[in-house]
Parts: C-alpha cells; sequence; structure tokens
C-alpha cells in the first residue's frame, strides 16, 4: 500500500496537468512547475555536491531535462516530486562522477552517517523514515546512506567502505527491501519479497 | 544511448537506478528493459516511495532568489529558442526581423546628440560607464516595485474591500510581479559571470551611446540604448550582430522620447562566431541586410 502521507493529492494532480501540458509545448506550465518545485530541487541538489554554484546549476539542468523529456514521465511514479528528484540526482551524481571527488573525503564524510543522516525535520513522517533507517543493521545502512545522501555509486561505496562490490550492491539491495517494507503499513508488503542471499566480503 | 541489459543485470541495478545513482546509460537500459518485464518495472516502482520518503530527511535549503530567477530566465529563454528554432532557422527565415520590443528606461538625461551616418568601432574610453547607470536603474525599479508589493502585503487595512477593486488590484499586483520577474530576469542577463559587453559608438561620440550584454549562458542579449534620435519618417532601427557568416538581425526598435531604450531578444550564437554589433536605420518592419546606414556600431574585444 501506498504511504499515506504520498498519496496522490490534489497538488500532484496538478502537477501532473503541468507535466502533461510541458510535454506539449507549454512554457507557462514550465514556468509554474519551476516555481513550485526549484527550491526542493535545489535542496536535494545542495545536499549531494555541496556546492551553491554546482547545486543551481544541476537545478538548471534538471529542469531543463523537464523540459526536453516531460513526454516520458512515467505515471506509475507516485508523483512529480519523486521525478523530479530522480532527475535531479542523476544530474547531481554525473557531477559528482565527473568531478571524481577524492574518495578520502567522501570517506570522512561518512562519519555519522552509521546513527542516521541528519534531517532538516522532525516531523511525524521524517521521524518515522528516519526511525525505519535506524532499524536497518548498520553494514547495510551505511551503504544505502552513502548511496542515497552522498550520490555515491555501488561501486563507489565499495571502494570507500572496502568491501566487494557484490557485496555493497547486495547489501543495497536488502537495506532498500527493508527500507520499503518498513515504510509500507503494517502487516503489508509494497512489493513481491524476492530472496536475498547476502554476499561475503 | 542506453545499453541493452539482461534481465538478471536489469535486476542488479534496480536499486541503484531508483536512488539516482546509476550512469544514464545504465538508468536507461533498466528503463528499457522494466518497459517489457513486469517484475523489474513492479521492483522498480516499489522504490519510488523509499525515495521519496528518505527525500524528506534532507534539509531544506533556500535558493537565492535573484539566482532562481536567473535561471528560470535562461530556462524560458531556451524553451522559446527550442520552440523558435535555432541559429539556422533565424537565418533561413525570409523576415528575419523580430517584433519591437523596447522598453523606455530611465537612466540619467542627457543632451540629445547628433550622429554621423558612419559609425566608428572606438573602444570604450569612457570615465564614468553609463551602463552602470542604467543597471542601477533598473534595480531602484525592481526595488521600488518590490517595496511596494511588500508594503502592500503587509498592511492589510490597505486592501480594497470591494470585490472588483480586489480584481483591479489582484491585476495589478500580477502585473507588477511580472514586472519584477522582467527586471530579475535582466538583472540576471547583465550581471551573470558569463556576461560580454559590447560598447556601441558613433563616429563621433567619445562615450558609448550604447551597450550590448550578452549573456551566453542563456544566450540573452540585453541592449541599453542612452541617446539616440527619432527614426526617420517609416524608418526604424535593427540591431545586427556580425558574424563569420554574415550579419544577422536581432530585432528592430525605436528609442523613447528622451533617447533611451531598453532591448531584450533570445539568439544562440557561438562565441567564436560574434565579431561586431550595430545598429542601423532601416525601413519600417526592418531588413533581410542592412541596406541603411549605420547609426551604431561597436566590436567584440
Amino acid at each position: 500500500m501506498i504511504p499515506p502521507d504520498t498519496l496522490p493529492d490534489r497538488a500532484s494532480s496538478d502537477d501532473r496537468a503541468l507535466v502533461q501540458r510541458i510535454a506539449d509545448g507549454d512554457p507557462q506550465a514550465f514556468s509554474t512547475l519551476y516555481d513550485r518545485h526549484s527550491q526542493m530541487v535545489y535542496s536535494h541538489a545542495l545536499h549531494l555536491l555541496g556546492d551553491v554554484a554546482e547545486g543551481e546549476d544541476a537545478v538548471e539542468e534538471t529542469f531543463w531535462r523537464v523540459w526536453r523529456r516531460a513526454a516520458d514521465y512515467d505515471p506509475a511514479v507516485p508523483d512529480v516530486e519523486t521525478w523530479l528528484l530522480m532527475i535531479c540526482r542523476q544530474r547531481a551524481t554525473e557531477r559528482l562522477r565527473v568531478k571524481k571527488r577524492s574518495h578520502d573525503r567522501l570517506l570522512e564524510d561518512t562519519t555519522g552517517l552509521a546513527s542516521g543522516e541528519p534531517g532538516g525535520s522532525t516531523s511525524r513522517e521524517t521521524g518515522g523514515t528516519a526511525a525505519s533507517l535506524a532499524s536497518i543493521p548498520a553494514d547495510q545502512r551505511t551503504v544505502l546512506e552513502l548511496a542515497f545522501f552522498r550520490g555515491m555509486a555501488p561501486a563507489d561505496v565499495a571502494t570507500v567502505t572496502k568491501q566487494s562490490p557484490e557485496t555493497a550492491r547486495t547489501r543495497l539491495r536488502v537495506a532498500m527491501r527493508k527500507l520499503r517494507d518498513a515504510l509500507a503499513e503494517p502487516g503489508e508488503t509494497a512489493a513481491p519479497p524476492a530472496p536475498v542471499t547476502e554476499v561475503e566480503p | 544511448m542506453s545499453v541493452e541489459l539482461s534481465h538478471e543485470q536489469a535486476a542488479d541495478e534496480i536499486e541503484a537506478v531508483a536512488l539516482g545513482v546509476a550512469t544514464e546509460e545504465v538508468a536507461q537500459g533498466v528503463a528499457a528493459h522494466a518497459a517489457r518485464c513486469s517484475e523489474c518495472a513492479a521492483e522498480l516502482r516499489s522504490f519510488y516511495h523509499v525515495v521519496t520518503a528518505l527525500s524528506a530527511l534532507i534539509p531544506a535549503k533556500q535558493l537565492n532568489r535573484g539566482h532562481s530567477a536567473g535561471i528560470k530566465s535562461r530556462l524560458v529563454a531556451k524553451t522559446a529558442a527550442g520552440q523558435e528554432g535555432g541559429l539556422a532557422r533565424l537565418r533561413a527565415r525570409p523576415e528575419p526581423p523580430r517584433a519591437p520590443e523596447v522598453r523606455a528606461t530611465a537612466p540619467a538625461p542627457r543632451a540629445p546628440r547628433s550622429e554621423s551616418d558612419v559609425a566608428s568601432e572606438t573602444p570604450d574610453r569612457s570615465g564614468v560607464p553609463m551602463w552602470i547607470v542604467a543597471v542601477a536603474t533598473v534595480i531602484a525599479v525592481g526595488v521600488v516595485i518590490g517595496i511596494f508589493l511588500n508594503g502592500r502585503g503587509g498592511e492589510p487595512g490597505d486592501r480594497p474591500q470591494e470585490s472588483g477593486d480586489a480584481i483591479t488590484s489582484d491585476g495589478r499586483v500580477a502585473e507588477l510581479e511580472r514586472s519584477v520577474a522582467q527586471k530579475d530576469s535582466i538583472l540576471a542577463s547583465v550581471t551573470g559571470p558569463g556576461v560580454r559587453i559590447i560598447s556601441l559608438f558613433n563616429r563621433e561620440a567619445r562615450e558609448p551611446l550604447a551597450r550590448m550584454f550578452w549573456d551566453r549562458r542563456g544566450d540573452r542579449w540585453t541592449l541599453f540604448v542612452y541617446s539616440l534620435r527619432q527614426p526617420r519618417q517609416g524608418r526604424t532601427f535593427q540591431i545586427w550582430l556580425g558574424t563569420d557568416e554574415g550579419r544577422v538581425s536581432l530585432g528592430t526598435f525605436r528609442p523613447a522620447a528622451d533617447g533611451t531604450a531598453t532591448f531584450t531578444a533570445q539568439h544562440p550564437l557561438p562565441i567564436a562566431s560574434l565579431s561586431t554589433v550595430s545598429i542601423s536605420e532601416e525601413a519600417s518592419g526592418g531588413s533581410r541586410a542592412p541596406t541603411g546606414v549605420m547609426v551604431l556600431a561597436g566590436a567584440l574585444r
């Protein structure tokens, strides 16, 4: 079941209509979508890139991609905000790859990740997410946190955490599934469970 | 470009794709595979909520309003460029001149001066750059409007009570907001890091009579004219970009009564292609190529 806080509402319905209009080449709809979500995209980009100018560039790239790829919007994505996030994350991580930031620095940045990445909100929903995240075993959670909050690909996570790429990938999968199930309503599973055997490093 | 992925390969990459950490090629490969594999599609979709939930943990940061306006301005300009076509298409147009887009500004008043028929391309020798005055004026106008808007929002007692008044007022606010956005856009176009400035002179002037700001990131052109006579009856001024392949029209304009004008346009051009910017007097509606006298010109240095 879809978590209650992500059920499609009027705003997301409006957003979808905007994306449809953007796909039809409506610049006014594009402008409205930018006004509505640019701050959120920027927050995300800045968090990943750690640089204001790069964060702003990522915002521009994200929305330019929205303009060019609006027709590719997948209605299965729960809301436009998530779609924007995914585009933003891809653009930002691409930038990270290009910059080839030192793994040492990234490793230093992982300090404190085992206790959960600090968040800016303490609302009930984010508190629930943080609690669900904290319930995942540290070795799996660290892989997920490095991937999500640092924008690191599994191979980079493997290098930083000194484990094999297969192990990093498997731990990421296990962590994602555990978090997905923890975020779902009690007694329900978001997707058919698939067995995962963790590979030892 | 996407890569062809087997089911096993795609399944291995689903988490990375959902988290946005896969390469673009892999992401497209997984998307292509998921389009024909319901199992992988369901798995991928099941992770969207995880991404949404995790994103709520990221602290909100404020995007600088002016920078945001600049980003938006560039994006909107690019969308317009995409709709209007690129440089090649513009060159192929039988009617190159665009509709006049002139907004009079109020830089420091200057005495009207006469101009020779042929402009020189002399370098900037002015002691007090007038473009600073023009930009300052734009900023001042934007600030005044902003103050007006803020003041209006902070004084509930001043708000119109009658619905008709409210409608009128809302329309005015919308108009002012558009104006502020326009000013923000111009500011972004003349103050960005990649902006090149071309000063335009006539043969006699020791100070530039106009300046063109070329925002290469957004392909935006902003011309401030400080002192220019009115075109003759049935004539208009037309702006030309001198490129390797000849002159390209940017549009036409008429200065305000005090000789000032602000012209904005969006037009992509390779950096190495531009050599000069010039203004000629042409028949109303503009010409395909310069036919009249050049009244102002400047070179990219």
